[in-house]
């Protein structure tokens, strides 16, 4: 696998960037569309949130300073358009936040590309619930098994405040699953 | 069949070994169907279409168009022209607009034609009496009401006529 540090560099110069361009979607395209998806939960979403981020990867390469890893920073872009995605659907739809995820987990059960089962179901559901910060805490820890130091990085927040959103969005979802 | 050694009671279906590989194999491809199983249940129950990350690329790729050279403006300056005469054409309307519709009309400023269409077109409840009240009688003349000349005779007719004791107008007349 090539250094991160040579695909930068590969990518900033106009000669390699193309080709550079292939390893680094190559590279990192099923990751971050795991994380998009379960943020937009839809494919046909996930499928353009996934295109618009490599497509701000590569305009904006030339900025990116290397203070974070490449993947943090990516991670970020792709969190931040998911989020930005979510936000113009519900002003589009005329529903707030939680209406919308409420609207996107129903919509699951007629989803030819979701086949999940009752508890899955009732898992998104519970997620859904769940305030923004800590949906994303728990996605990326309990699905993507990202460490803390990972998340931390890429949502530019504390190891410890993340240890508190996690461990509160577990409890959340526990009591949710074990009503009924 | 020497690896069955000497006191092998053991005894196997026929074909067993020949058809082991094959089973083997089956039973394999299961297993297979079976981990991409517990993928999709690690992914939470969602699938993607098929062949959506082998062609992901390619799309990417497509959507992204190719560097142009920078485009250098012949005449750079001639967008400055253009925005000085956006500003003062909006400033010259809102003015206009401001100067036909903030001024309040008088009397003074009412043309008289308007007035006499106004009293033409709309039914007034004025007597003669209140509309000759509301005129500044000291700056009419006659003539200004009359259109038509009336000889001194003929006025003189007039009062000889309605007024009993014309001498007593004229007495009247001089007192004031």
């Amino acid at each position: 696998m090539i250094a991160e540090e040579t695909l930068v560099d590969q990518l900033k110069q106009s000669d390699t960037r193309a080709k550079a361009f292939e390893v680094l979607i190559d590279t990192y395209k099923e990751r971050l569309y795991w994380h998009i998806r379960r943020i937009v939960l839809n494919h046909d979403d996930a499928d353009d949130v996934l295109q618009n981020t490599f497509i701000k990867v590569y305009r904006n390469i030339d900025g990116f300073k290397g203070d974070s890893k490449l993947y943090s920073w990516m991670y970020r872009i792709a969190t931040n358009e998911s989020l930005s995605f979510l936000k113009s659907k519900s002003r589009r739809l005329g529903v707030n936040n939680e209406e919308l995820h409420e609207r996107m987990v129903d919509n699951l059960q007629a989803d030819v590309y979701f086949e999940g089962d009752e508890i899955q179901l009732k898992l998104q559901k519970a997620i859904a619930m769940l305030p923004e910060k800590q949906k994303l805490v728990f996605n990326m820890r309990y699905f993507e098994e990202l460490k803390y130091e990972e998340i931390a990085e890429i949502l530019e927040l504390t190891v410890g405040g993340l240890k508190a959103s996690y461990h509160l969005a577990v409890k959340k979802i526990e009591e949710f699953l074990k009503e009924d | 069949m020497s690896n069955l050694g000497k006191n092998n009671n053991f005894k196997i279906p026929k074909d067993y070994f020949d058809e082991f590989k094959g089973e083997l194999m089956a039973k394999l491809n299961e297993e297979d169907s079976d981990l991409s199983l517990s993928k999709e249940y690690h992914n939470g129950g969602f699938k993607v279409p098929h062949n959506y990350f082998e062609t992901l690329g390619e799309r990417i790729a497509s959507k992204i168009e190719p560097e142009k050279g920078k485009v250098i403006q012949l005449r750079p300056y001639r967008k400055y022209y253009i925005a000085a005469a956006s500003i003062a054409a909006i400033l010259v309307i809102a003015l206009s607009v401001k100067l036909t519709t903030g001024k309040t009309p008088t009397f003074e400023t009412l043309g008289s034609n308007d007035i006499e269409n106004y009293f033409e077109n709309h039914e007034m409840d004025f007597t003669d009496n209140e509309l000759a009240e509301l005129l500044p009688v000291q700056e009419v003349g006659i003539n200004d009401i009359l259109t038509q000349e009336i000889n001194q005779e003929r006025i003189v007719d007039y009062l000889d006529d309605t007024i009993e004791d014309l001498q007593e107008l004229n007495n009247v007349y001089d007192e004031e």
